[in-house]
């Protein structure tokens, strides 16, 4: 387990992580999300001790500095092109298997794993953003390190790439491994992640899984649609359900989809459409994250 | 740390740009032996031999090559920012002062390796030029303790100056600004403080490599190492509080 403790960074009196405390379980996918900005590298970086910040971060109850190979606890992908441009992917590889005392037949195992092999000895500086990516896993597996801290790792990645990384991911932390991740493929998160960490201008915003976090954001709301509107309405009013006009149907509030179809039932009015409201991650994550953005568009490319 | 030692030469050496430069140094290093073995007749048909040609050719090649070696040196920690490695580098150890450590024994190795190749290279150029000339090897006078001892030193100086400002100043051209023109800013300066001039950073670092009744005074060459150690202790310090 990864346990982030107090951490802030400052740079000068901006303060961009502010006491933010989490943990990483060990069996599930933690993702981290937020706005640009919001302080997830730095977060990470600070965890990792790259950066130099307030607080603590414990791999399984230790320090990352009180084990003798860090690399070998912890797999990190902060950056898809954290590598020389000239120097071969295999080579990359072997840089950093010798630094963490790991066999050199393992780098060959990685690169087949991410599927890699048949550019080994290429230049990564030609790389595609997804190949990149891919280098950017295989160094952070190397080690076959309990945890995992990956920054993106899905971005530039084919439809192929991001299933592939989905189902490893899964299969690592079935292990009891953990793995926190960010990303901005919300969609993708919704179906990797198990627990979500999301942060706003520094400053945590919400740590649940991430079934709960969706449900935090919803409404409860439920549609329905039948033949005759007006006598439904009344019949809600006079249960004291809240409803409002929808399109040609009605946005009940205060009452499950169950209890609903119920009381049409008990009406005789035919079920014409009956459905709970729908919140995918995107739109609590965009509800919940409402105001901490620091950087923000203008609305529908208005200008 | 034996790891991070092996990981450091492989980054060296993993890259064509270590061979290229290399090439480079030695073109400088047969150079160096053809102008130093190079001994015209004279008048009469006699050809007369300085007895320092291999120490003038092995001093002459090192002085000429020794901004590159700086560079290099520089580039081992610089590029790990340039490129984002620094990160899986840190990671890879326990204490940042052991990555700095490694760095340090890499630079000094590989500059020592690469200034030994020269040095032969150079004085085998200067045989051969000297053959063509007509003159004799024989009668060369060579002081191989001192010569190793202060180009050792000298070249391990200017490595280890290169690796600081590196890891000091994180750009290269800055870097290169400062190898390069500030032993020229020196020199002027020299007109102005004489024999002054011998405790200016690069000028006490050159004279390093002096031998003989040339050699650099003791406190010109005690000069040289405050220079270095607060080189050193300044690129510790932000080596070990910057952000990465």
């Amino acid at each position: 387990m990864i346990t982030a403790q107090n951490l802030t960074k400052t740079y000068g009196s901006k303060v961009v992580v502010n006491n933010i405390s989490f943990t990483v379980e060990d069996g599930k996918i933690t993702g981290f999300l937020g706005p640009n900005g919001a302080g997830k590298s730095t977060t990470m970086r600070a965890m990792l001790g790259l950066d130099n910040a307030q607080g603590s971060t414990l791999y399984d109850g230790a320090p990352l500095s009180g084990y003798e190979q860090p690399s070998q606890v912890v797999g990190i992908l902060l950056d898809a092109k954290s590598f020389h441009p000239k120097r071969s992917a295999r080579n990359h590889l072997k840089v950093l298997a010798q630094a963490s005392n790991i066999p050199l037949t393992r780098v060959d195992e990685v690169l087949s794993l991410v599927g890699l092999q048949d550019v080994a000895n290429k230049k990564p500086g030609k790389f595609s953003l997804g190949m990149a990516q891919r280098l950017g896993i295989a160094a952070a597996i190397l080690g076959q390190p309990k945890h995992l801290i990956l920054d993106e790792p899905a971005n530039g990645l084919d439809p192929e790439g991001i299933h592939w990384l989905r189902d490893f991911l899964h299969a690592y932390v079935a292990n009891g491994n953990s793995v926190l991740i960010s990303s901005h493929l919300l969609s993708e998160m919704q179906l990797m992640a198990h627990n979500l960490v999301v942060i706003g201008k520094g400053t945590m915003i919400a740590n649940q899984s991430v079934d709960s976090f969706i449900q935090s954001a919803s409404t409860g709301a439920v549609f329905v649609r039948t033949t005759d509107l007006n006598a439904l309405a009344t019949q809600l009013t006079q249960r004291g359900i809240v409803w409002v006009g929808e399109r040609n149907g009605l946005k009940v509030t205060g009452a499950t989809s169950d209890q609903l179809s119920a009381l049409l039932f008990e009406l005789g009015m035919p079920v014409l459409e009956l459905a709970a409201e729908n919140v995918s991650l995107e739109d609590a994550f965009l509800k919940m994250t409402a105001g901490a953005q620091e950087y923000r568009a203008t609305p529908g490319g208005q200008n | 740390m034996f790891g991070i030692l092996k990981s450091e030469f492989t980054k060296i050496l993993t890259l064509r740009s270590t061979y290229i430069v290399f090439g480079v140094l030695v073109l400088f290093a047969i150079l160096g032996g053809i102008i130093a073995g190079y001994s015209p007749a004279s008048d009469s048909g006699k050809v007369f031999v300085s007895t320092t040609v291999f120490q003038s050719a092995i001093s002459g090649v090192l002085t000429l090559s020794i901004g590159v070696f700086a560079i290099v040196s520089s580039l081992v920690i610089m590029n790990e920012y340039r490129h984002n490695t620094i990160a899986y580098t840190l990671t890879a150890s326990r204490s940042r002062l052991t990555v700095f450590l490694a760095k340090v024994i890499t630079v000094i190795a590989y500059g020592l390796t690469v200034a030994l190749a020269l040095s032969l290279i150079a004085v085998l150029s200067a045989t051969v030029m000297l053959a063509i000339s007509g003159g004799t090897v024989t009668t060369q006078k060579v002081e191989i303790g001192a010569l190793i001892l202060h180009l050792g030193l000298y070249v391990s100086f200017y490595m280890l100056v290169g690796l600081f400002l590196g890891f000091i100043l994180r750009n290269i051209i800055v870097v290169i600004v400062i190898i390069f023109a500030l032993p020229v800013v020196e020199n002027l300066l020299s007109i102005a403080l004489k024999e002054g001039a011998l405790y200016l950073p690069f000028r006490s670092f050159g004279a390093l490599a002096s031998t003989g009744e040339a050699a650099a005074s003791a406190s010109v060459v005690v000069t040289a190492f405050a220079y270095l150690l607060g080189l050193a202790a300044l690129a510790v310090v932000l080596f070990v509080k910057r952000d990465a």
